[in-house]
């Protein structure tokens, strides 16, 4: 492995991990003024939203229309796992989706 | 109580895993397109851990010190969710070391799941969720690193949309909870409108409009619904 590489992942690990760990430590059996409470427990779904959005988004060099076969992909997934809760075969079906949209777009 | 915990942990986190087992499977592909050695990408499953930090890590120029800042600032702002994640499981502690310690296998698909569980203790049920989904998501890495995948548009269309269906899947975790959608999706409508229109730098869009988003609703939404 080269050693760049060694250390690059170090580093992003400790970025993740403190990321996941450190709140807890800070903050765990604290008791928060309810709204406060409310914005924690709303804000993770937004920001996985927001995010997933950006990974939709076109990126540099790319137009609008070369990211519909993402985002049919994603919608296909949504479509199947809402009603059925079935999250392998809405992750293969929409990642077929949009790899045969790809092809076409 | 706790033997049921573990029981529903392992069945949801094998079901959740299995999807993240693609979503290892593809970034290996990828990672090997541009260029990582499989035994590193190995290594980067095994302790980042985070496709969307891994992903994020793709084409990175690593040659300065200003460039590893750059990927490390872009990996903590990618990594804000962890962060919020982290603090509405603390809603949970009863102040064991073991609960803070095992929030290193906090990721999406086991907050998602865990979020909603009301059969019986938590932390049984969150431990295992993750560890299925760890053990299956570096099965799905490894396998995607060893074996060789031809190059076809088909893969690479498929590996454009694998962060986007699996972030869609854990959407759709919360939904089938019963949680309100509308902050979900005003955020998603604002990250467009914060990195399309206003030519924010998308990350920078996705993290305002979850902010705005979720202050909104929690302010609009009256107390008494809460809890």
């Amino acid at each position: 492995m080269r050693t760049e590489i060694v250390i690059i992942g170090l580093i992003l690990s400790a970025v993740v991990m403190i990321s996941r760990v450190a709140p807890m430590a800070l903050l765990g059996q604290r008791q928060l003024p309810v709204r406060l409470r409310r914005l924690i427990e709303t804000l993770p779904g937004c920001a996985i939203a927001g995010f997933m959005t950006v990974w939709a988004l076109p990126g540099e060099g790319e137009t609008l229309r070369s990211t519909v076969s993402v985002a049919a992909g994603a919608l296909v997934a949504l479509a199947i796992c809402i009603p059925t809760g079935r999250l392998l075969l809405a992750m293969l079906a929409g990642l077929a989706v949009a790899a045969g949209l790809s092809l076409l777009v | 109580m706790i033997s049921q915990s573990i029981k529903d942990g392992i069945r949801d986190g094998t079901a959740i895993g299995l999807s993240a087992g693609v979503l290892g499977l593809m970034y290996s592909l990828a990672a090997l397109e541009v260029g990582l050695r499989p035994l590193e990408i190995i290594f980067y499953c095994a302790i980042v851990y985070s496709a969307a930090v891994q992903f994020t890590a793709f084409g990175a120029d690593l040659n300065s010190v200003a460039a590893v800042l750059t990927l490390v600032s872009g990996a903590a702002f990618v990594c804000t969710r962890n962060v919020l994640m982290s603090l509405d499981m603390a809603r949970h502690a009863t102040g064991r070391p073991i609960e803070i310690f095992g929030m290193v296998g906090l990721v999406d698909a086991g907050w998602a799941s865990a979020r909603g569980y009301r059969r019986g203790p938590v932390w049984p049920y969150f431990w295992s969720a993750v560890s299925m989904v760890y053990l299956i998501w570096m099965s799905g890495s490894i396998i995607g690193a060893l074996i060789p995948v031809p190059d076809h548009p088909l893969v690479d269309g498929a590996f454009r949309a694998t962060p986007v269906v699996f972030f869609a899947l854990m959407i759709t975790l919360l939904w089938r909870q019963g949680i309100d959608k509308r902050p979900h999706l005003a955020s998603m409508a604002l990250t467009v409108v914060g990195a399309l229109v206003l030519g924010l730098p998308p990350a920078l869009a996705a993290l305002i409009g979850a902010s705005i988003s979720a202050l909104v609703y929690v302010f609009i939404t009256p107390v008494e619904r809460e809890g």
